[in-house]
This record gives structure tokens, sequence and C-alpha cells, in this order.
């Protein structure tokens, strides 16, 4: 019975070595809750809600800061985005149909692979496919106001003029 | 030579679980089969009334505890027949008895938990349809046809398992040594095609394929079997069971050491617990590959989920893991260590073991620095990035990468000695045999490290990933060309024999806690698996809208798997006082 | 290891014995070096990448 009581002791300590490092010694996180099905409480009315409703889905519901980092390099840093998309459209890798900065912002998010920036495609396909989803694929989901609010906030952070209408205007 | 008393029982649960399973699937079938190929319907949108309610029941809690209990009562006994195998078929090639009856031993011990397996797998059933019946509607609509090969599986390893074992005395001469055999392999591959079967529903759960974005599905069942994570995690489970049943079986062989009265006793228990590890150990060494490879596919499937996986929330779980792998790590090389004492020539190299040590201990401390500390995207940018400003450095992948390859080479090395204990080779070149191996390590090392500083710190992503190849394929180099000029060194050289048994009864400890360890992590990477689908039942295609679709913190997880782990040996424990009661009789008590 | 030599004749023999083996001791790093750099190299390029790293 010695031995039952000792192994049994020192099953018991293990595991509650592990439990103890699990429960106190990493910080304590808990994931948040499920996003809801839209980020936005309303319609934008004003840019400034628009740009809040960009910045917030930039970082929340989108992802897009999870590869989108400096430090990551696992997607390109988009603080210039704005600046470079009308360039893209004249590069020799470029297979969209979009016809301003605007537009080429829209379809990177809704066909990530019409432009794949060097160095990012999927590997293997020789630059020619994005690892990114369409955002408004079911895993991301955001809403045309929200992909929206989006480019206007990449337009804010690489300081260009935000071309982007508010949704009531747009409907006219 | 049946076995006797309460094991009686229960077999009856074996042939109803396939006859019921039988029925069902082919309930299902007419019901697909009714529905014709254009009658997919998406995915159902739930609300959270959708979901039955027991009051003073979590549903999330009871189907975690009946899934985890099933999965380990399942990787246990898909384990044990794999080994049984081997020892078996070892101990024919060597015409050594031992091995024949460890390997019986251990499938005596072990047959309760055939049932408990099936028992277990009938109360996740019961609790999922119970609590989740629009998801298990839903999956039931696609994979209604697979169920048919899991019951025709479950039947075949059913009647495999009573030949196997009942004819183990009977068959034991001749040609009927062979035909057991036939009978032990037919038994593993009726078992693994069960889990391969049983992997199908999971990982579509995952990563499903031959669904729309709706989730209607678009017919063709294979493609929904064979989704991005299938392979993989067939491979994954295959070798992490194998891996599993070493630990239990080597832990059982610990405990029946620690209370052997005799000699020989006490040397078959060592002999057999130095066996089971070493098998344990050695499914252990490929395992991060095929974790590689799932978590590859994982990020193929969809780099949100893999992020989520490796950067998000879950970036402290896998310090939990390194925690555990490292202490696993430790405790091999310490038995090793233990065992050196079983050779004759062993003393002269407990030298070395301090710094072997060293350079574990520090690679495990490498392993364990916190390397994301993300916590969501707004965190990350408040904190000016991902990684910690001090510990950063040690934080990132290329020097875990590092870390874990000498950890992979030093305890390598222990095994050497470990060997050289008992074995002293006599070749006129030993000298610079030795010159060679040392020659071989001193390069793998500089070129591991050359590989993780240069390439981690220097380069960009892409090099940081690529590097960690290289880094891996010198270790196996190493190993097998180690072991290469062991073998031609060895050859005509003077071998003792181990004398078993000579070991200290700290030693043992170390086997139970691998045991202990390998419970736990499973259970912990279990959750880890499944919680990255986050708030979907079925990821991207079926959302979860019940009040528990949020996932849980790690802390949370940890006890839920705390809990599960000290039931679940508990019951280990009592199956195996069960086998041994009538064994005890026959044996004539050297247990 | 036991090699307690008596004789000056036994000491020069093992002293030349630690010279050729120091000399196989550097040999094998070199060669083996050698080998996991070509490894590295090839590893690399399977990969579609440059072994020497650029910008």
């Amino acid at each position: 019975m010695g031995r039952f009581v000792k192994t049994a002791a020192f099953s018991l300590f293990i595991i509650g070595l592990y439990t103890f490092y699990s429960v106190f010694v990493i910080p304590p996180i808990n994931p948040g809750e499920p996003p809801s099905e839209s980020a936005a409480s309303g319609e934008p009315a004003t840019i400034v809600e628009l740009l809040a409703l960009g910045e917030e889905v930039y970082n929340g519901k989108g992802a897009c800061a999870l590869c989108h980092t400096r430090e990551g390099g696992r997607a390109p840093a988009l603080e210039g985005s704005a600046l470079v998309a009308k360039a893209r459209l004249s590069s020799p890798g470029y297979s969209g149909k979009a016809v301003d900065a605007e537009s080429y912002l829209y379809e990177s998010l809704v066909d990530p692979s019409a432009y794949v920036v060097p160095g990012y495609g999927v590997s293997g396909t020789d630059g020619g496919v994005s690892p990114m989803p369409d955002v408004r694929a079911s895993s991301i989901g955001l809403s045309e106001t929200e992909i929206r609010a989006v480019i206007a906030y990449l337009q804010s952070v690489s300081g260009v003029e935000i071309t982007v209408a508010l949704p009531e205007r747009r409907r006219e | 030579m049946t076995h006797r008393g309460p094991l009686r029982c229960l077999p009856p649960t074996r042939w109803l679980v396939p006859v019921l399973a039988l029925l069902a699937s082919a309930a299902l079938a007419q019901d697909v089969l009714a529905a014709g190929p254009s009658g997919y319907a998406p995915a159902p949108v739930l609300s959270p009334g959708d979901y039955p309610a027991i009051r003073g029941l979590s549903p999330r809690l009871a189907v975690w505890f009946a899934a985890q209990m099933h999965v380990w009562f399942a990787a246990f006994v898909l384990a044990v027949p794999i080994f049984a195998v081997i020892l078996e078929f070892v101990g024919v090639v060597k015409k050594d008895a031992r091995y024949d009856r460890v390997a019986y031993e251990f499938l005596r011990v072990s047959i309760t938990a055939f049932s408990l397996t099936a028992v277990t797998g009938g109360i996740l059933l019961a609790a999922l349809i119970v609590f989740y019946p629009d998801l298990m509607k839903y999956l039931a609509s696609i994979f209604g046809p697979t169920a048919l090969f899991y019951a025709l599986f479950f039947f075949f390893e059913t009647a495999a398992l009573y030949t196997y074992y009942y004819g183990w005395k009977r068959m034991a001469e001749g040609r009927l040594k062979l035909l057991h055999l036939a009978v032990g392999i037919g038994l593993n591959l009726s078992g693994t095609g069960l889990m391969f079967v049983a992997n199908a529903w999971v990982t579509f759960m995952m990563t499903p394929a031959g669904v729309d974005a709706a989730g209607a599905f678009g017919g063709n069942v294979w493609e929904a079997v064979n989704n991005h994570l299938w392979s993989p995690m067939n491979l994954h489970r295959f070798v992490a069971n194998i891996a599993y049943g070493g630990s239990i079986a080597g832990a059982y062989a610990a405990y029946r050491f620690l209370g052997a009265s005799s000699e020989e006793g006490r040397a078959h228990y060592d002999w057999m617990g130095y066996t089971a590890s070493l098998i344990a150990i050695g499914a252990l060494l490929p395992l991060p590959f095929a974790g590689y490879w799932l978590t590859a596919e994982i990020y193929s499937f969809s780099q949100q989920m893999g992020i989520t996986l490796m950067g998000g929330v879950f970036a402290w779980l896998f310090i939990v893991q390194a925690v555990i792998i490292g202490a696993l790590f430790l405790a091999a090389n310490y038995y090793l260590w233990c065992g050196f004492g079983r050779g004759g020539y062993g003393a002269g190299y407990l030298k070395y073991v301090k710094y072997i040590a060293v350079v574990v201990a520090a690679s495990f401390l490498v392993w364990f620095t916190p390397h994301t500390l993300i916590l969501t995207p707004s965190e990350a940018r408040a904190i000016g990035g991902q990684y910690h400003p001090y510990l950063g450095p040690l934080g990132l992948m290329p020097a875990k990468n590092t870390a874990v390859n000498m950890m992979l080479l030093f305890t390598f090395l222990s095994f050497l000695l470990y060997r050289r204990a008992h074995r002293r080779p006599v070749v006129p070149w030993v000298k610079y045999g030795n010159a060679l191996q040392a020659g071989l390590f001193t390069a793998a090392v500089a070129n591991i490290s050359f590989l993780g500083v240069y390439y981690g710190y220097f380069t960009n992503t892409v090099y940081k990933v690529a590097s960690s190849v290289p880094q891996v394929a010198t270790t196996l180099f190493v190993i097998v060309a180690c072991l290469v000029i062991e073998w031609l060194m060895a050859r005509g050289g003077r071998s003792e024999d181990f004398k078993w048994g000579r070991m200290p009864e700290r030693s043992q400890y170390a086997l139970i806690l691998i045991a202990v360890s390998f419970t736990w992590l499973m259970g912990l990477m279990g959750f880890v698996r499944s919680a990255i689908r986050q708030h979907w039942h079925v990821y991207s295609v079926m959302k979860d809208a019940s009040a528990e679709a949020f996932t849980p913190s790690i802390a949370y997880a940890a006890k839920v798997v705390s809990a599960g782990t000290v039931v679940f040996l508990a019951i280990i424990v009592f199956i195996f006082w069960l086998g041994g009661m009538g064994q005890e009789k026959e044996a004539g008590g050297d247990g | 290891m036991a090699l307690e030599a008596g004789s000056v004749a036994m000491q020069e023999q093992n002293s030349a014995l630690r010279m050729k083996t120091t000399l196989a001791f550097i040999a094998s790093v070199l060669g083996f070096g050698a080998l996991f750099l070509v490894l590295d190299l090839l590893l690399f390029n399977a990969q579609g990448l440059s072994f020497v790293f650029k910008g």
C-alpha cells in the first residue's frame, strides 16, 4: 500500500504543479467574446464615425492587425497602402480591374490575389496567390459598410485624402 | 487461461456497440440516399434557443469531459495492440520469450480498457446528440455513409481482439504463431481505420471541405473526409498513440518494479519499463515533425486560424507545453543516467552527466522563455510590437528551434553513453571513431547555432522559417551517422549483459512522471486543437450560437484537464488492479 | 581513461596517439562542417531560397 500512496501522491503533485503553472504563473487571459454580427451600432453618419469604425474593425473583427504588423513580417505593413495604391495599378504583376486607389484597396480586401506584393505570396505559387482570405468570407465576414470604413481608415493612416463616401451619400 | 470475475460482465458492450452503430449507419445512409444529391441544405444558422439545457449542467463541459475520456482510452487501446504486436514479433525474431510474456501481460491487463473505450464513446455520442442536436444532424447529413465503415472497422477490431487475446496460448507454436501475428496486424489495421474515420469528422469541423461557403454539402463524401487536416491528424494521432501507450506501459512496469519482492521480478519489470519507455520516447521524437505538418496545414487552410493558434490568446499555452516537454526530456535523461549503473562500464561516463544536464537545462530555459506576448491586436500596438523588449530575442522561434535541436542532440548523447555503459568497443580504430563522433557533434552544434543565429536574427521571416529545416536535418543526420559509426565500432566488441533490476527506486518515478505528463499534455493540446475553432461548430461554416460559444481561458482548460487526468488515471489504476488479480496467483507472486 | 603509462616509450606513443586523435577530431569537424554547409545550401535551395542572404 505504501508504494500506492507514494506514487499517487507523486502523480497528484505533478498534476498540481502543471495546474498551478497554468492557472497562477502564466498571465490570466480571457479570450474575448465572439464578435457580434456587425461591429457598427448603426450606419456611420460622419467621416469621424466612419474612421472610428474602420479602426475598430481593423484591430478587432477584421483581424487585419493579426498579420499586417511590422514585426511579424507575415503580410505587408499598411501604413502607406493608400499612397502606393495608385502605382500598383500599372505594376506588371497586377491582374485586377480596379481603376483608382480606392477601388484598388477595395479589390485588395475582397480579391487579395489580384495583386500580391512580391515576397508575400503563398509559397509554391511563385507569388501568384495571396494567403489572405476574402474579408467577406464567413470566417471574418465584414459587411460592405465595414469594408468601406477600413478603406477610409487606411487612407487616413496613409495621410491621403479620404475618398470613401459615407453610406448615405453613396446610396443616392 | 481466461480472466475471471468483474471482467465477465463487461463484454456485452463490445458486441452491442457495433450492432447499434451498424443499425444507426444503415438508418443514416437511407436518410442521405433519400435526400438525393440536390437535397443538401446549407449549414443551419442557430440561435441560443436551439440548444437543449439541463439545469446545473454545462453542456460544453459534459461533452468536453466525455470526449477527453474517450480519446484517452482510445489512444491507450489503439497503442496497446501496436506494441503488443511489435513485442511479439521481436520475440519471434529474437527467440526470446521475455518479449512474448510482456506483450501478453500488457494485453491482458488492458483488456477492460477496450470496453471502457466503447462505453465512453457511447457517452460522448449521447452527450453530443442531447446537447448539440442540430450540429449532429448537420454532420450526419454529410458523414452518414462513413458510419458504415466505422461499424465495420469496429466489428473487425472486436473480432480480431478476441481471437488475438484468447488465441495467444493456443496459437503459440509454428505456423499458428505466424497466423496469430497476422491476426494482431489485422487488429491494428482495423483499429487504425476506426480512428481515421473518427478523425475525418473531427477535422471536418476544423477545416471543412466539400461544402460551399454557406456549408451546403457538394455531395462528395471523400472530399469532406480528405480535408486539410485529415492526413496530418491521422499521422499525428497514430504516432502519439504509440508514445502514449509506451508511457503508460512504462508507468505500469515502474509501479510493479517498486512492489517487486524478488530479484527476478525487479529485473523483469525494470526491463519492461526500459523497453516501454524506449518505445514512448522513440515515438515522441518524430512527433514535432507531424505537429509541424499539422500546423502548416492549419496555416494553409486559414492564416487567421494559424495565427490564433500560434500568436493569439493561445501563445501562452505553448509555453505550458514547452514546460511539460522540457520536463519530459529531463525525466528521460535522468532515467538514462540512472541506467548507467546497469552496465559494467557506466561509472566511467557519470562524469559527463553534469555537462549534458547543463546543456539540456539551458535549452529548456530558452525553450521556456515566453515568445509572443501579444494578447489582442490593440494590446500588441500598445506595447509596440509582439515581442518582449528584453526577452524578445530568446523568445523568438529561431532560438527555440535551436534549443530544441540541442536538447534532442544531447538527449541522444545520453543514450549513446548509456549504450556504452555495457559495451566496450575493441576495434583498432576506437580512438579515431570517438574523435569522429566528437567531431560530428561539434560540427552539428556549430551548424545548428549558425543557422539559428544568422538566419534567425539577420534575415527576414522567410529565412527564419526556412532555416529550421536544415537544423532538423542536421540533428537527424547526427543521429543516423552516429548510430552507424557506433554499430561499426561495436563489431567484435566486448559487451556484458545489462544487470536488469540494478536501478535506484527513484529512477522509476521518472517513468511515472512521463506517463502523467503525457496524459496531461494530450488533454491540453486536445483543448487547443478544438479551441482554435473559436465560436464555430464547423469553422467558418456553422456558428456556435450557444451561451458557451466563447473560448475558455487556459486556466479554466488546465483545471478541466487536471480533473480529467486524475479521473482517467484512477480508472486505469483500477483496471490494472483488476487485471493483476488473476495473474498474481498464476505467476507465483513475482509482482 | 586509465592510461597510466610507465615507460617513456609508452608516453611518447600516447602523445603521438593523442596528437593523431586530435588531428582526426579537427579533420572530422572540418569535414562534417563542410558537409553540413552543403546540406544547408541544398535545403535552402529546395525551399526556393538562396543560401547567401542578400539584402
